[in-house]
């Protein structure tokens, strides 16, 4: 990266699906299919359910349940180990969203809690720039 | 699927190479050998085969002829298939096709992977998959579902080692296998961390190996120096669903819808089957297949496991080569070496591992990380005696 890098210059692991609302809050963008209604994450080009091409930008809440996670010890070249990854739920709009844990030292979350959507640096490409990602961290 | 007007299909002949790490040596020179020894025990001559249908995920361009070149077998048909985990799986259940729709009459299978040359760890993602660019992985993917069943099921780790404690006890009457010491449940929770719940040995090795089987149609049986065909009593090849949303991690979709339809088929159940060999990538993995196939009630995995009924000698014995986790699992040969298994079990040829009476197995390969899907591909066929 340049040294007068902008945000805008950014690398993201997943590309546009960060949106913030008003208040600054991070939020995860899903597409929602405007004839099926169907919700999926990342958002697609095409309906896989109806083949509408009319899928359209929809927020994630901003709280999600942990269904799952592991504390990963073995990552790929650019990551940081130990990290912990998890499997979040939305079930207001039944969609599941993997994504990097965030917490104290030693964090084992319990399951089924609730995690809160935030974004930052998850690792680092090839050319050793930061890569950004979502990342839940423990609902208060 | 099968078709009324299928033929009946037999194996003949099947060969593995140990699984081992073999960096030195060419991905050729791992699988030629095997195809050399399936062959001379098939009863064919090798200008008898007619096509041959080559499993390898990370082998590269054109394996199947690399692989036939040595052997001066080229000039045929040769179909190279990748389909991750399954992909020697499903180049049986190709090359079984093309022989019972009549195609073919006489075919050779190969399944050869080389995963030394990857320079080991985990296995690579696919780069663009959304999921995998957030940090997933295949152990950390099996991990979160091992999670979740032991949370749900009120699972030790200490009994989720327990597979892997049952896999080296098996895996080390295996001549073939990549490991072959017992070990204990303490060994295993002792050694590093993978991905949690899993320490390293509850996780396949990394390795190289390669397997053969030669198949014909049940009216070019050959003579074969007293040895037995083994019939393939049915073969199924599905994808996973595309589920994005929420879904159980604790149940492989995949798995238990192409277990149903093939047992539908061919008109059998899981107590019919007398071995069978599952895909035990990980330790949990296990535990779900047996619940996946009817081999025990949804949430009794552990029970069978610890009744030992899932061992040699006991009800129905699961991975009697060691499987994946002992065995070792180079990706595109498993599920051909898997075959080489069951014949070698159906034919009363396994030695000390064998399990008495055998007449029924069942091979089953899966895998392939997509998000949104239990496994990328799912193969499982049935043979009998």
């Amino acid at each position: 990266m340049s040294e007068d890098s902008t945000a805008a210059e950014q690398i993201w692991a997943v590309p546009d699906a960060i949106d913030h609302d008003s208040d600054g809050v991070p939020r995860l963008v899903a597409g929602h299919c405007a004839h099926c209604v169907a919700t999926y994450y990342p958002r697609p080009q095409l309906c896989p359910t109806c083949w509408s091409e009319d899928v359209r930008k929809v927020m994630l809440p901003r709280v999600g349940r942990l269904y799952s996670y592991s504390v990963v010890h073995t990552g790929r070249a650019g990551w940081q180990t130990p990290y912990l990854l998890g499997a979040v739920d939305f079930p207001e709009i039944n969609t599941r969203v993997v994504g990097v844990l965030k917490g104290p030292p030693d964090w084992r979350p319990a399951l089924d809690s609730s995690v809160r959507v935030g974004v930052g640096q998850i690792c680092s490409d090839a050319k050793g720039a930061p890569v950004f990602a979502h990342q839940f961290h423990l609902e208060n | 699927m099968s078709h009324p007007s299928y033929r009946r299909v037999a194996v003949t002949g099947a060969a593995m190479s140990k699984f081992a790490k073999r960096p030195n040596d060419a991905t050729h020179d791992i699988a030629w050998p095997v195809i050399k020894q399936a062959i001379q025990m098939s009863g064919f001559d090798r200008r008898e085969i007619q096509a041959a249908y080559c499993g390898s995920a990370f082998g590269g361009r054109l394996v199947g002829q690399r692989a036939l070149r040595p052997l001066g077998m080229l000039g045929v048909p040769v179909v190279n298939c990748e389909n991750a985990c399954s992909s020697g799986a499903t180049a049986f259940r190709e090359a079984w096709l093309a022989v019972a729709a009549g195609l073919y009459d006489v075919v050779l299978v190969i399944g050869v992977d080389k995963l030394t040359a990857l320079g080991g760890g985990v296995l690579p993602g696919q780069a663009e998959c959304h999921e995998v660019a957030v940090g997933l992985s295949m152990p950390a993917l099996y991990a979160m579902r091992a999670r979740r069943y032991m949370h749900e099921h009120g699972v030790k780790v200490e009994q989720l080692a327990q597979v892997a404690v049952k896999a080296h006890r098996h895996g080390a009457r295996n001549p073939m296998a990549q490991f072959r010491t017992e070990i204990t449940v303490e060994e295993v929770l002792a050694s590093r961390p993978v991905a949690e719940p899993f320490t390293l040995m509850q996780c396949c090795p990394t390795g190289d190996g390669a397997g053969a089987v030669v198949i014909c149609a049940a009216d070019r049986i050959p003579a074969m120096g007293g040895r037995a065909p083994i019939w393939v009593a049915g073969t199924h090849l599905t994808s996973g669903i595309y589920t994005p949303g929420i879904r159980d991690m604790t149940t492989p979709e995949i798995t238990v819808r192409g277990a149903k339809a093939l047992y539908e088929e061919i008109g059998i159940g899981p107590d019919d089957i007398d071995l069978a060999e599952v895909h035990d990538a990980f330790t949990i993995a296990e535990l779900l297949y047996y619940e996946a196939f009817g081999f025990c009630e949804r949430g009794g995995a552990v029970d069978l496991l610890m009744s030992g009924n899932s061992s040699i000698g006991g009800r129905i014995p699961v991975n009697p080569c060691g499987g994946l986790l002992c065995k070792g699992h180079p990706v595109g040969a498993t599920g051909v070496a898997q075959i080489v298994e069951i014949v070698t079990q159906l034919r009363g040829e396994a030695e000390a591992r064998q399990v008495e009476g055998a007449r029924v197995g069942l091979a089953h390969c899966t895998g392939g990380g997509i998000a949104g899907l239990d496994h990328g591909a799912c193969a499982i066929t049935v043979l009998t005696r």
